[in-house]
């Protein structure tokens, strides 16, 4: 976003109650459209005034901004403001967006899509990798008509170890677990498998 | 093997207390500690104003001079004595800006930034171990575990090197 977008928004959040103090003058504020969603996107802001710099990121339709706080409500209030369009195209995308924004006792969630390209899956003995590979189930995404709902299929990475989950999503984009079955453990990532990486737009 | 279970990713959060309750009670330890009275005594001479946030991961943020933010996630949250120390390490930070230790314009060259943030930080570092010491020595802290909550936090090194330097005096 330029200055004076930048500005706007800074403008927006701070006139809230619950507003978190952001420089203006040190601060970056850029967007990110999301596919399920007609009118919220992401909007993230990073202070660098501060060591280390500061980041929150909301989910906005430019008018609201609602925080997200590593739990699954805020997702679930954008959903209903702005009903989700789910679709077998762009619901991994969904589940993965909701995955690296709510976490768990255990930290983040990671759907692996291939085994071969998981994160730090170099950091990995030849054993593990191998073990990884092995275990490894692929995605299946399929519509229950039923239930009128997505059930999802796949190879989760939770809190050290590699699950075998089935992951149902509502139209109304609420995530449940129906079934887990643990593969492996020891499988720790150093740090957060959703890196720092950004891309605006 | 341990198993995870995968729902406790979708919990609504845990319920805590006042977000007052909290930050009353650390600062009623922290003075329980030389050091920490002496943060104490800093929030009330200069009306620091201290708010918790609710944030993915457990943070700690100093926007302007007189005002702090402790971050953490609800649905994971930290522990009292985690709690206690991000606010020292905060607050701390606090007094170095007031004392005019501040970070270089980001416009600053490079080198200036990694002298004055490695100084800062480093000090800082050393100011929570001092106070986690000094309330771990203290028996009706004993179940705080301070020193366990500080290499935890990821300061086991500067934790050894501080103890280190106490035993040789």
């Amino acid at each position: 976003m330029n200055r004076e977008q930048a500005g706007r928004v800074l403008g927006q959040l701070s006139a809230r109650d619950d507003a978190i103090v952001f420089s203006r003058d040190a601060t970056e504020v850029s967007w990110r459209g999301l596919a399920f969603f007609s009118n919220y996107r992401l909007c993230r802001l990073t202070n660098y005034a501060t060591m280390p710099t500061f980041t929150m990121t909301y989910l906005t339709d430019g008018t609201e901004y609602i925080a997200l706080d590593g739990t699954a409500n805020p997702i679930y209030t954008a959903d209903e403001k702005d009903p989700l369009m789910l679709t077998e195209e762009n619901i991994l995308p969904y589940i993965e967006f909701f995955f690296s924004h709510v976490q768990g006792s255990e930290g983040e969630v990671f759907l692996v899509r291939d085994p071969h390209k998981m994160p730090f899956i170099n950091n990995f003995t030849d054993a593990q990798k191998q073990s990884i590979v092995q275990n490894f189930k692929p995605v299946n995404v399929q519509f229950d008509a039923a239930h009128n709902a997505y059930l999802v299929e796949a190879t989760l990475h939770y809190g050290g170890t590699l699950m075998d989950a089935s992951i149902a999503v509502m139209p109304d984009g609420k995530i449940s677990f129906e079934r887990q079955h643990l593969l492996l453990s020891g499988i720790h990532f150093p740090d957060s498998p959703y890196g720092r990486n950004w891309i605006e737009g | 093997m341990a198993s995870k279970d995968l729902n406790d990713v979708l919990l609504p959060g845990r319920p805590l207390p006042a977000d007052s309750l909290m930050i009353a009670k650390a600062l009623e330890i922290l003075s329980a500690s030389p050091h920490g009275q002496q943060l104490v005594n800093f929030v009330e001479k200069k009306n620091i104003v201290i708010k918790i946030v609710r944030t993915p991961k457990a943070v700690s943020y100093l926007p302007e001079k007189k005002l702090v933010y402790i971050g953490f996630n609800r649905n994971n949250a930290i522990s009292p004595s985690c709690f206690i120390l991000m606010l020292a390490g905060i607050l701390r930070e606090a007094q170095q800006e007031a004392a005019g230790i501040e970070h270089p314009d980001l416009h600053a060259p490079l080198e200036k930034h990694k002298e004055i943030s490695m100084a800062k930080h480093e000090d800082k570092v050393w100011y929570i171990c001092t106070v986690a010491t000094e309330l771990n020595d203290q028996r009706a802290f004993t179940e705080y575990k301070f020193l366990d909550e500080l290499r935890k936090m990821g300061h086991n090194e500067a934790l050894d090197l501080y103890l280190l330097q106490e035993r040789n005096g």
